[in-house]
């Protein structure tokens, strides 16, 4: 990530917004530390949970009094525990993503989308870790937390595995989940450009009991290319090579395709309760943020 | 069908060179995507056209080789046998006379209008389409024999230039026709000609000048002027007269269209040693024939000629010389006369008397025996009868002795050619010459037979024309001399003459085209002659010959040869090809 970038993601303005801001989670997740995030647990908080029989023990201030006025039965009091969540980034660093039309490429993208969902899950008092993948983990943050750990999260977004390889989300999702001991949000960035499919990553990370958030970044050139004639068309992962007469019929078929592949992992997403947002390098990144992601239920 | 150039099939040898070359075209541009998924998805819905997407290779490599095969047929140019064989012959008609001179509005001529036409009609010139060039003019000849060349056609059109003479339209048809007899197949004449090329309806000219000395007083010329007005408004203009290049005259001229003014005016030139004689009228005006606003006339400088009369006394012939202004005359006796005076006149008359021994082989100069002859004689003939007069020789030109009687004369036979002298009797009695003429190169002899004493000779009007013709004719004046000639027109050239323009010499016979001065130059005298067009048909630019134009109708030439047709269609199929490629529907 350009460290020029920095300041302009990350101005007081921008950051005042984001602290307005909380991850979205379709279900509640066991937290080891007291937070500002509803858990399954029942604690100290102020919101009311539930009662129960009063047993021997019982703190005294915890009998619900008007109840036992009315039923001349003890009851006790419960109220919710406000826990922290693990929130992980898995953020595609393969050669596909590296590739650009524009001064931002979809990485760029990627890490400022990170960036600013990790400074949201730090400011909320969450646990973050960020990790890179292409075929395999390829580089890994651990456990960070509380807002002045943003930093820590900064710099190791600027600097990613330099070596760029094929995209493996399989393997990466598999290592992902033996590695991670507790559930949690998972935000996977990627172009989802794997010819292995995104299917099985996907439900594989669901599976673990993970909140799956899915954030495809594509460059406008992949939506819809101009080259036309007789091209020679180098693959930046594989280094393969195809040879395609790109001529108005050819290129309108490329458009459908793409179209006809984005359309499938929307529908995956919203088949499997995966919230799903697209975005591409030329939309202004405020609007990233602070629109199309809240429109893919991510952010509230 | 035949192939002219054969040798062009080599060229088909190249064909792996253009399916090398067409491969090398498919070499494509490298552009780095992120993934392939999606264009080999696209593909694979082209694919399910595979068939027809390997035809479309198939024919794009066709379609080069179509194109190079049509080349390669173009420079072999085919042609089909039949027009090998009876071919198709044209004969262009250029009209080279005076009045393709004439200038249109924008000032271009008709010559050179026809001359452009018939340079795009050469550049059809082929093996089935050969053209032959026939030049219009007085004389009308063939430029180029039929010919495929186009070079040598083009070559020869620039060289043809217009003539200042009139044309013989039916002679140059008949020419064309006869050039066409011996052609098979299709057979053309062409005329270019003043019809399809337009000029100014407006022209002045001078169609009749000449001049010639007054027989009264041979100082002073009278002129005669004739000019007509050949198109449609007034002339006011002015004649202006110069000779030997020096201004001599202004005549104003005003001309109603159509009119003609006929003038006979007389000029007085300063007599000079150097005079050339050469006098010139020049209309003040601008119209479309600018070579009929010129002529040219020749005034005689009137030399006189130095004659010298050896004898006792004769009062007939001394009266004569004196009367003839055009010779200056001396008499000497028989006993002062030496021969070595003979070289300084032109010509010495003998009366009655011959220089002792006197040779005419080894003799230099001009002599005219009256009586007494150096020629054989026999016996005295009473009262001989002029039988014969030979009305052509310049000696008896216009003589008539018709009863003319004579006393007696001497039997003078005609001597036989020898020491390169040859002779003639112009005048005879029967089988004797009563005038005997001979000529050796330049050098001349006469022979009277008799005494004009002894005849009533001096009493006729013949008397002075035939002493007159035969010592002018001595002196070596030509009577035949032309001093004028239209343009066009031939005139034979006596032994020894010469004449001779800007460089270019005539000899034998002189056919100018040309109007202007012409020198001519013989072994005794040098003269001028002028040409001009003097014609009423050249001047009258706006009429034409409608009779031609109506049996020949300009008609452009169609059809083109099969090279071209193959060329054409090499063009139009790469101008698809490259269509197609830029539609992505080739490679």
């Amino acid at each position: 990530m350009p460290a020029a970038t920095d300041s302009a993601l990350f101005d007081s303005g921008f950051l005042a917004k984001l602290e307005q801001l909380h991850l979205l989670a379709r279900r509640l997740f066991r937290g080891e530390q007291r937070a500002e995030r509803r858990s399954r647990q029942l604690g100290s908080s102020l919101e009311f949970a539930d009662y129960r029989e009063y047993s021997a023990g019982d703190e005294l201030r915890a009998i619900d009094w008007p109840a036992y006025a009315r039923l001349e039965r003890l009851f006790v009091k419960l109220y919710e525990q406000e826990q922290d969540v693990a929130v992980s980034f898995l953020i595609d660093a393969s050669a596909s993503m590296h590739w650009r039309s524009t001064t931002f490429g979809k990485f760029d993208i990627a890490r400022r989308i990170a960036a600013a969902l990790a400074y949201i899950a730090l400011a909320n008092l969450d646990r973050v870790s960020v990790h890179f993948f292409a075929d395999h983990i390829t580089g890994e943050l651990g456990v960070v937390r509380g807002k002045s750990q943003f930093h820590g999260v900064l710099d190791f977004l600027r600097e990613p595995p330099s070596e760029t390889k094929t995209t493996g989300m399989l393997a990466s999702a598999r290592a992902f989940s033996q590695r991670q001991k507790r559930s949690g949000i998972v935000f996977v960035i990627s172009d989802f450009f794997d010819p292995a499919g995104y299917e099985e990553p996907l439900a594989l990370l669901q599976h673990g009991q993970f909140d799956v958030h899915a954030i495809q970044v594509l460059d406008p050139a992949e939506l819809s290319p101009i080259e036309t004639g007789d091209v020679r068309l180098l693959e930046t992962e594989t280094g393969a090579s195809m040879e395609v007469t790109a001529n108005d019929a050819v290129l309108a078929r490329y458009r459908e395709e793409v179209t006809a592949y984005n359309s499938g992992l929307e529908a995956f997403c919203r088949k499997r309760a995966i919230s799903h947002a697209s975005v591409t390098c030329d939309l202004p990144f405020e609007d990233v943020v602070l629109k199309t992601l809240r429109d893919g239920v991510m952010l509230k | 069908m035949t192939f002219l150039s054969p040798w062009a099939v080599w060229f088909l040898a190249g064909i792996p060179v253009v399916v090398a070359l067409y491969f090398l075209r498919l070499k494509r541009r490298t552009i780095t995507v992120s993934t392939h998924l999606f264009w080999q998805r696209a593909l694979n819905q082209t694919s399910r056209n595979a068939f027809f997407q390997r035809l479309r290779h198939l024919f794009s490599l066709l379609l080069h080789l179509v194109i190079f095969v049509l080349l390669v047929g173009a420079l072999a140019r085919p042609i089909i046998d039949r027009f090998i064989h009876d071919g198709s012959s044209v004969v262009l008609v250029l009209d080279c006379r005076a009045r393709m001179q004439a200038t249109s509005a924008d000032g271009v001529t008709r010559f050179a209008r026809a001359l452009q036409s018939a340079r795009n009609y050469v550049r059809e010139a082929g093996e089935q389409r050969q053209f032959a060039i026939v030049k219009m003019d007085a004389s009308p000849s063939v430029a180029v024999p039929f010919s495929a060349d186009e070079k040598q056609l083009l070559e020869t059109l620039g060289t043809v230039q217009p003539t200042d003479a009139s044309g013989d339209i039916d002679a140059a048809i008949r020419l064309a026709s006869s050039l066409l007899e011996a052609r098979n197949g299709s057979r053309r004449v062409i005329m270019l000609t003043d019809r399809e090329f337009p000029a100014s309806s407006e022209n002045v000219g001078i169609v009749r000048f000449a001049a010639r000395p007054l027989p009264a007083d041979p100082a002073t010329n009278e002129v005669l002027l004739e000019v007509r007005n050949f198109g449609k408004s007034l002339i006011r203009t002015n004649v202006e007269l110069s000779y030997d290049d020096k201004p001599l005259d202004v005549k104003p001229l005003v001309l109603a269209p159509g009119a003609t003014s006929l003038t006979v005016f007389p000029v007085l030139v300063k007599p000079s040693r150097t005079a050339r004689g050469q006098l010139t009228a020049r209309l003040d005006t601008t119209d479309a024939l600018a070579l009929d606003n010129t002529a040219f006339a020749t005034i005689p400088l009137g030399r006189a000629r130095r004659i010298l009369l050896v004898s006792r006394g004769n009062f007939f012939l001394e009266r004569l010389l004196e009367a003839d202004s055009s010779v200056k005359f001396e008499v000497l006796t028989p006993d002062a006369f030496s021969l070595a005076l003979a070289e300084k006149f032109a010509a010495v008359i003998f009366d009655g008397t011959m220089p002792a021994g006197f040779d005419l082989a080894k003799s230099e100069g001009n002599f005219l025996f009256v009586k007494t002859t150096p020629f054989p004689s026999g016996a005295m003939i009473e009262q001989p009868l002029v039988t014969d007069v030979d009305a052509a020789h310049p000696t008896t030109r216009n003589v008539s002795l018709r009863n003319v009687s004579i006393l007696h004369t001497q039997t003078l036979g005609i001597p036989s050619p020898a020491d390169g002298w040859t002779f003639s009797a112009p005048l005879r009695s029967f089988e004797n010459a009563l005038l005997l003429v001979g000529q050796r190169r330049s050098q001349r002899v006469a022979a009277l037979a008799f005494d004009v004493a002894d005849s009533d000779l001096p009493l006729r009007v013949a008397f002075p024309l035939l002493l007159c013709n035969t010592i002018h004719w001595l002196a070596g004046d030509e009577p035949d001399a032309q001093p004028a000639l239209t343009a066009g027109q031939t005139l034979i050239l006596g032994v020894g003459q010469k004449v001779s323009r800007d460089g270019a010499e005539f000899t034998g016979a002189f056919q100018p085209m040309k109007n202007g001065f012409y020198s001519s130059v013989n072994a005794s005298a040098s003269s001028w002659i002028s040409v001009n067009t003097f014609s009423v048909a050249e001047s009258e630019v706006v009429s034409s010959s409608a009779e031609v134009q109506a049996a020949l109708p300009a008609r452009p030439l169609s059809g083109l040869p099969i090279w071209q047709w193959l060329a054409i269609a090499a063009l139009a199929l790469l101008v698809a090809e490259w269509w197609l490629h830029h539609q992505r529907r080739t490679e």
